[in-house]
């Protein structure tokens, strides 16, 4: 039994270990927009030559920050939530009832997360590319995708089972 | 297979029930439109649920969200807010009641900042309102002017909830965020009308020792205008090279993220490590607006399979109300709603059923958006249930919930009156937008 839970800890923290450095991935891909834009800008009005790539390349780069970042906001019960209602309740019936909503979020997840695994695979075997001027293989994309709410619903199984749900009730905005 | 009207109110009634429940909003939105996908297309629809999300995500006019909020982050991160407050402090100094005009404009700037309306009511009725308090201000109008100035927020450029509304609605985001600005300065001028009536015909609700602090030397306030100056950086970058045409509102983002970081370095807060820690600030707010627009995204596409959207506009229209009885009546519900749920899971349910509505009565896009935008903000601070409420409240433990819902009633009621003046008077909203 001990041995069980000696992996179980390790799991988790090699989880946590890709879920920060990619997490730091979808950060630093907020910077390369600024970055990008700073020189798109200064091209087009200091030297008349406006790039081709600049405004494809920054909306894959919102798309790669949402979809790094998302399993990392999901472990520290970053996303928003009204709890209200499981705060009006007697503390044990609210924390059963968030306890239920991480349950439903990773089924939710991982239904998706594998929604997604298969239109990857499609798109990786069709080669199909993006529709923008600068053509990418679509299926890139859909891999983040696919790892974002995947590892996302693995953390929501984590917090379901959680001694204190409380901790990562989610935050309202 | 449920058809039309049944079907919109079935997936409505279902989104609201998974969120009251404490579900994420994203997961509600998620579960509803797999469930949607798998009862009308079947598996054959699940491509185009993944392709939504890639769509949504990878919308140029949404980039502009995280570049807001890192301008935001960056300033709050390199003391701006501290070097505004202390000169605002300065330059409105022999006012009787001066801490109100600090309250609505902290709240302002800092809700505008961090694009979260709750967590600035919650913090300043932390840090502000005991210390009014203490001074001898009145509670009720010093937690008014906190709730007012930071639900008006939305309005204000930089406004996160403006590029939502904007990309939902398809309607000029540089447009919208210009409409913004006299609104705002008008019901902020509203509030401090208020203010300062009820301080004149009662002095007692401003302390008199606030009135006996002496006017700024002139030296004093050439400093404090001074320091403000970098301020002007953030501004002109964003809405100086949007009004001249020099960049979209998203490049504008950008280079007032720029603006931001020269703005730190002149105060000297400028570091690596401010950056990477408001680069991460951004990613974790972004992200969590981003995922609940990416996962509603097919929301809107199966309401227009099942022929709710069309039923729901078909029902408006039939109605025959008059405009303005339209007007109060598709204003009244997100008003309603804006009570019990957030502000963007509520746009994303509701904008897409009202915007073939809109074009139907031939309403002013840019006009009516923005008083969606101030609607929905005041939802939030209306009693019993406006959630901005219950943050003041958390902030101010040794205070009652019936004070907060007393100090909230007459500035409701200013929104409101601004809300019938922006409608009677449309060249309010319109005038600067037609600049562009």
């Amino acid at each position: 039994m001990a041995g069980i839970s000696q992996i179980f800890r390790w799991l988790f923290a090699v989880q946590d270990a890709i879920s920060r450095v990619l997490g730091w991935g979808g950060a630093a891909a907020l910077g390369l927009i600024v970055v990008i834009f700073a020189y798109e800008v200064s091209m087009r009005y200091a030297f008349a030559a406006p790039t081709i790539w600049a405004n494809d390349f920054v909306s894959f780069l919102l798309l790669v920050s949402v979809f790094l970042y998302l399993p990392w906001l999901t472990r520290e019960g970053g996303n928003i939530a009204v709890t209200i209602v499981p705060d009006m309740l007697p503390r044990r019936v609210g924390q059963a009832l968030l306890r239920t909503g991480f349950f439903v979020g990773a089924l939710a997840c991982l239904w998706a997360a594998q929604i997604s695994v298969v239109e990857t695979e499609r798109l990786f075997l069709r080669n199909t590319m993006t529709l923008t001027t600068v053509r990418l293989p679509k299926w890139m994309f859909l891999a983040l995708i696919t790892y974002g709410l995947g590892n996302s619903g693995l953390y929501f199984l984590r917090l379901a089972l959680k001694p204190d749900a409380q901790k990562a009730e989610g935050s309202h905005a | 297979m449920l058809e039309g009207i049944p079907a919109a109110l079935l997936g409505v009634s279902l989104l609201l029930g998974l969120m009251a429940l404490g579900l994420p909003v994203f997961i509600a939105f998620l579960l509803v439109n797999l469930a949607g996908v798998a009862l009308i297309l079947g598996p054959a629809g699940y491509g185009m649920f993944i392709n939504s999300i890639y769509d949504t995500a990878t919308t140029g006019s949404l980039v502009t969200i995280p570049m807001f909020i890192l301008m935001g982050e960056i300033l709050f991160r390199s003391n701006a807010v501290e070097v505004l407050f202390r000169s605002i402090d300065t330059l409105v100094a022999r006012v009787r009641g001066r801490q109100y005009v600090l309250a609505v404009v902290l709240a302002t700037v800092f809700s505008t900042l961090s694009g979260a309306a709750m967590g600035v009511a919650a913090m300043l009725s932390r840090s502000l309102l005991p210390t009014m308090i203490a001074r001898g201000y009145d509670p009720k109008l010093s937690i008014g002017n906190i709730l007012a100035g930071a639900s008006l927020a939305p309005l204000i450029p930089p406004s996160v909830l403006v590029i939502i509304v904007g990309t939902l609605a398809g309607v000029s985001i540089a447009g919208l965020l210009v409409a913004g600005i006299l609104p705002g300065l008008m019901m902020a001028a509203l509030f401090l009308i208020y203010t300062f009536v009820r301080v004149w015909r009662n002095p007692k609700l401003a302390p008199v020792d606030d009135d006996a602090r002496r006017s700024p030397s002139l030296r004093e306030a050439a400093r404090a205008l001074f320091m403000i100056l970098p301020f002007s950086i953030v501004i002109v970058m964003v809405m100086g090279l949007i009004l001249m045409g020099v960049a979209t509102p998203t490049e504008a983002g950008a280079m007032g993220v720029i603006g931001a970081l020269a703005t730190a370095a002149i105060y000297r807060k400028l570091s690596v490590r401010m950056i990477v820690q408001s680069l991460q600030g951004t990613a974790a707010i972004s992200g969590m607006i981003l995922i609940i627009m990416a996962t509603s995204r097919l929301f809107s596409q199966l309401l227009a399979f099942t022929g709710g959207a069309t039923a729901l506009t078909n029902m408006a229209t039939s109605l025959d109300l008059s405009p303005w009885l339209m007007l109060l009546v598709l204003m009244a519900l997100p008003f309603i709603l804006c009570m019990f749920i957030d502000q963007i899971a509520l746009m994303l349910i509701v904008v897409p059923i009202y915007v073939p509505i809109v074009a139907v009565l031939g309403f002013d896009p840019l006009w009516f958006w923005l008083l969606f935008l101030i609607n929905i903000t005041v939802g939030g601070m209306t009693p019993p249930f406006g959630y901005t409420l219950f943050a003041v409240k958390s902030g101010w433990p040794e205070g009652r919930l019936s004070t907060v819902f007393a100090a909230s009633w007459p500035f409701v009621g200013l929104f409101v009156l601004g809300m019938v003046i922006l409608a009677i008077f449309p060249g309010i909203v319109l005038f600067l937008p037609g600049f562009l």
